[in-house]
């Protein structure tokens, strides 16, 4: 089954996520926050990956570099941030992901939009 | 970052031990002056001494049992309302999708949270079952009850839910708490207002409450900063109300300042028209922060150029240190010889604006700067483009070489 | 009676009024710094904080940090400064002619390079002598200058500072990840705001991870402990009620945010005084209040910095005597200020209370004690009411310790332990029995060194924080050094 590794710091995010994917057929698991979410980068192989920026003990965008640069994983990352600024996505986009979703956010758009990331 | 309840108590404690002391310094004062002339014995002054001792020894007492009291229950409560928000947040989940039915009100602290937390952060179809579902549990009713609550505590909680609610019918409870007199309260408003209004579709209606908005604004006297906020928490919608804050009769400078802020902050091109008027303000600061939205979109629209240019001479510095950065975004000749021009202004901060202007128009700035530094009629100017040129090219060797890690 | 016994009387009234008086008054700041707070936390939640921040709306920060032969923790403090969660910040450092390894260790840590940027001298100050970028570090600037001091190093800070608003802090400060974030947003909330002070804590005892207090713990040594409460009865009762009042006149050293143009204009800092902190505070009141122009000066509750304080008495006495000295060099300078209703509540309360109740409460302390034991001696003419008053003192003060430690109760970041709650009402009775005597009579001391000593800091000794986490901090003293002409210490 396709996994997925959804990495927030807020538990509202990752319980909707976790509940809409599985029940759309993927295997979800989630990391609370950028150290977890670093530990759980290294130690398995998600199929894709979603990803917040803003997290109290990291930046997204480094967990991103991390995964591009240092352990040069191609996987598809879906970006989820509440940031306004239009520079945000850009970085992100430049940065290596694949797609970028404004919070608030409409769970089944994250699923679809996810789904076309997926093979 | 502090715990949420705990603290009225505490207060009256604290304002307890105040009254007390305030009645023990009282009588010990008494005390003294009629001891001192002898209208009251040595063993009666030892006796109001002696209470005092013992009333404070009470007090602390008491206090300390609070204290240690109040540390181990509030231990205990917290990790309870972690466990039981956790459970909260899965429940509500399992609702939202259909897996389980909804709960009926009065909800608990925990569930409140919870739901508010996940209404936070959902839009679209999901955004609006979970409306349904503050309505449909009471909760809805039940924050908009709070609003008028004797204690201004529950009050501000009661605001700050209602702005994660996002609640187009709380709108109008809440323009009457814009009008109300705390400014505590006025501000949680404004920034509860802001949200739902924000967080609704473009084409959604929102039955003219944004202009009624901006009249409340225009009455409330909010610090610019949280008018700043306001706006930017609109999004879409702020538009509308950066139009009414420009127009005629003008609002106080303030609102100006933060509608053309705003309007350069959410790069709304289309309105750039609007601020003309702005840039021949009689307040400094309005110019400048029209200058300053020009700057943050980038463009200056050509009929906006001669009062742009103008500016480079107005009589407050900030004001044209602002017109030298935005006379760069002007490609040719003019406006090269305007920075040139520039460079040789009586401020310093001034000067080096328009150099780094310079610097960054590419080789024709750079050859001009190199000219400047050595041409310029003013010594001032001439040191200042040779040292912006000195730094660019060091800055841009270091891009280069790559050894900007960040 | 007779006159002489009239006399004893009165002083020990008197002493024992000084000290109800100035307890009636804590207890007061208390209550209104606890409204105040309780208000101010829901007006800035973290919702509001998050949607600041995903809005880009803050102001960018230069942190000043002035540095003087901090070879032991320079490295660790700047790498966690430039570690803070804020979107736009640049950190500063000023070795202000370092006899140590500082700068080479700087150099070497963050990859520094000399470089000859173009800055307005805006204030004087001696001369630079080197000033270094990091290759690594775009944010970080290194400045190596001549001795002249503290101010003296910060004014030099200062002219390099680029952003609104600027964050003086101590070297051995540790800010919290939120510090900045939640400091700034005063200044953006409302635009009269000029100069903002945080909370300072402890860091001794705290268990740090990942260059964040994760457990805060009382520390092992007395002298730490009693520190824990005196920082606690200072921040959350002192500034939090002056605050709310308007009436605040002293912003710490190790942790104060500036609007940049607000200090320029006032000159910056005053190189010849060791109360800079508070100096600059009086004289930016001065300076609006004069001419009228709208302005505010807040303390406020929740930006935290840690701070290492020291554990041995010997720094811990020079800390105090400068800080004695710094209250009054400050206070002497703006003297005009005292009982000037020009000046509104500073001047009629504020000023006053700090001379009466801050400046001489060591006068008053000693000669309480003097009257007590020249009670004893002269006879059994008033024994039971030197007794009652020397215990009424003491509740007194322990009461206002266990407001102190009461509000600190309801902090989120916490002293946890059950034991470590008792033990701090025992601290608070514990004090008394010699190390609050011992500060008195410093600081007693030091109120008759202001003329001689002026301007002059004293040598410290240092723990070192460690580059890596062992899960407490290392203790390591470095030696004496000898004390020359005027340097940055410890606040």
């Amino acid at each position: 089954m396709t996994s997925i590794l959804v990495v927030d710091d807020d538990p509202a995010v990752t319980n909707v996520l976790k509940l809409f994917l599985e029940s759309s057929g993927y295997a979800v698991v989630t990391a609370q926050g950028f150290v977890a979410g670093k530990k759980a980068l290294e130690s398995s192989l998600p199929d894709a990956i979603v990803l917040d920026l803003n997290m109290p003990d990291g930046l997204g965008l480094d967990l991103l570099s991390h995964l591009r640069v240092q352990l040069q994983r191609k996987t598809p990352v879906l970006v989820l941030s509440g940031n306004r600024q239009e520079s945000t996505v850009l970085r992100a986009l430049e940065m290596g992901a694949n797609d970028f979703v404004r919070k608030p956010f409409s769970p089944r758009e994250v699923t679809a939009r996810l789904r076309k990331l997926l093979p | 970052m502090w715990r949420r309840s705990g603290e009225s108590v505490f207060g009256a404690l604290v304002l307890l031990v105040l009254v007390v002391e305030a009645a023990l310094l009282a009588f010990l004062t008494r005390g003294f002056a009629l001891r001192l002339i002898g209208a009251i014995p040595s063993l009666r002054l030892e006796a109001t001494v002696s209470w005092a001792v013992s009333t404070t020894a009470l007090l602390l007492v008491v206090l300390v049992v609070y204290v240690i009291g109040y540390h181990h229950l509030s231990g205990i409560w917290q990790r309870r309302d972690l466990g039981q928000l956790q459970a909260w947040g899965e429940t509500w989940v399992k609702v939202l999708h259909g897996d389980a039915p909804l709960p009926q009100g009065p909800l608990s602290g925990p569930a409140e949270e919870a739901l508010l937390a996940l209404r936070e952060i959902l839009h679209g179809d999901e955004g609006i079952l979970l409306q349904d579902m503050l309505r449909d549990t009471g909760l809805a009713a039940d924050l908009v009850k709070r609003l008028t609550s004797r204690f201004l505590v529950r009050r501000l909680v009661a605001l700050e839910g209602l702005a994660r609610a996002r609640l187009l019918e709380a709108v109008d409870p809440l323009f009457v708490s814009l009008d109300g007199k705390e400014p505590a309260v006025r501000l949680l408003a404004a920034r509860a207002i802001a949200r739902t209004l924000g967080g609704l579709a473009l084409g959604e209606p929102d039955e003219g409450r944004t202009l009624r908005f901006a009249a409340s604004l225009r009455r409330a006297e909010l610090p610019k900063g949280v008018v700043d906020e306001v706006l930017l928490l609109l999004e879409g919608r702020a538009k509308h109300l950066i139009r009414d804050l420009l127009r005629d009769p003008p609002a106080s400078a303030a609102l100006r300042r933060a509608a053309l802020e705003a309007l350069g902050r959410l790069a709304l091109l289309d309105m750039l028209p609007i601020a003309a008027p702005a840039l021949t303000d009689s307040d400094g600061e309005v110019r400048a922060a029209a200058l300053r939205a020009i700057l943050r979109i980038g463009y200056i629209p050509p009929d906006l150029l001669p009062r742009v240019a103008a500016l480079l001479r107005d009589p407050l510095e900030f004001v044209r240190l602002h017109a030298a950065r935005a006379i760069n975004l002007v490609p040719g000749k003019t406006a090269l010889d305007a920075l040139v021009e520039c460079l040789g202004d009586s401020s310093w901060y001034v000067r080096r604006s328009a150099a780094e202007a310079l610097a960054l128009r590419g080789p024709d700035g750079d050859a001009v700067l190199e000219e400047m530094s050595r041409t310029h009629e003013d010594r001032f100017a001439r040191d200042m483009a040779a040292q912006v040129r000195a730094d660019a090219r060091a800055q841009a060797a270091d891009r280069l070489s790559g050894g900007v890690r960040r | 009676m007779k006159a002489w016994n009239i006399c004893l009387l009165l002083f020990q009234q008197g002493v024992l009024l000084y000290f109800a008086s100035i307890n009636l008054l804590y207890a007061f700041f208390a209550w209104r710094g606890l409204r105040a707070v309780t208000i101010y936390t829901r007006e800035l939640s973290a919702l509001a904080l998050k949607d600041l921040l995903e809005r880009d709306a803050y102001k960018p920060v230069s942190i000043l940090v002035p540095a003087y032969n901090e070879q032991g923790s320079i490295v660790a403090s700047v790498r966690s400064f430039l570690n803070l969660q804020f979107p736009q910040f640049e950190v500063i450092v000023v070795s202000d002619g370092s006899t140590d390894e500082s700068v080479s260790r700087m150099v070497a840590a963050f990859a520094l390079v000399e470089d000859d940027r173009l800055v307005r001298r805006a204030i004087e100050h001696r001369p630079e002598l080197r000033s270094f970028r990091s290759l690594r570090h775009p944010n970080l600037t290194v400045v190596e200058k001549q001795n002249g001091g503290k101010a003296d190093a910060l004014n030099c800070a200062l002219n390099y500072a680029r952003f609104p608003i600027v964050c003086a802090v101590d070297a051995d400060s540790m800010l919290d990840v939120e510090a900045l974030l939640r400091a700034t947003r005063l200044f953006v909330q409302d635009e009269s705001v000029v100069a903002v002070g945080g909370t300072i804590r402890l860091l001794n005892g705290a268990r740090l991870s990942q260059g964040r207090v994760s457990e805060l713990r009382l520390p092992s040594r007395w002298i730490e402990r009693f520190q824990v409460l005196e920082y606690a009865r200072a921040f959350f009762t002192g500034r939090a009620g002056w605050s709310a009042a308007g009436a605040l006149l002293i912003i710490s050293g190790a942790f104060g945010l500036f609007r940049r143009d607000a200090v320029l204009l006032v000159g910056g800092y005053r190189p010849d005084t060791v109360g800079e902190d508070m100096e600059l505070v009086m004289r930016l009141h001065r300076h609006f209040r004069e001419r009228k122009l709208p302005y505010r000066v807040l303390s406020s509750p929740d930006p935290i910095c840690w701070t290492e304080a020291p554990a041995d008495m010997n720094t811990l006495r020079k800390q105090r005597n400068r800080w004695q000295r710094g209250l009054l060099e400050a206070l002497w300078i703006h003297r005009v200020m005292f009982l000037n209703p020009r000046y509104g509540r500073l001047g009629m309360i504020a000023v006053p209370y700090f001379w009466i109740f801050e400046a001489f409460s060591p006068v008053v302390e000693v000669l309480g004690y003097v009257f007590l034991v020249v009670s004893f001696l002269v006879g059994d003419l008033f024994p039971e009411f030197a007794l009652l008053f020397l215990l009424l003192a003491v509740l007194y003060g322990m009461l206002l310790s266990q407001l102190a430690a009461g509000i600190e109760m309801l902090l989120l970041s916490r002293y946890d332990r059950m034991r470590d709650r008792v033990l701090l009402f025992a601290t608070g009775f514990i004090e008394f029995l010699g190390y609050r005597q011992l500060l008195t009579w410093e600081r007693f001391v030091a109120t008759f060194q202001v003329r001689a000593k002026h301007g002059k800091w004293g040598a410290m000794n240092r723990l070192g924080i460690p580059l890596e986490d062992h899960g407490t901090l290392a203790v390591a003293p470095p030696k004496n050094a000898p004390e020359p002409a005027p340097r940055p210490g410890k606040a």
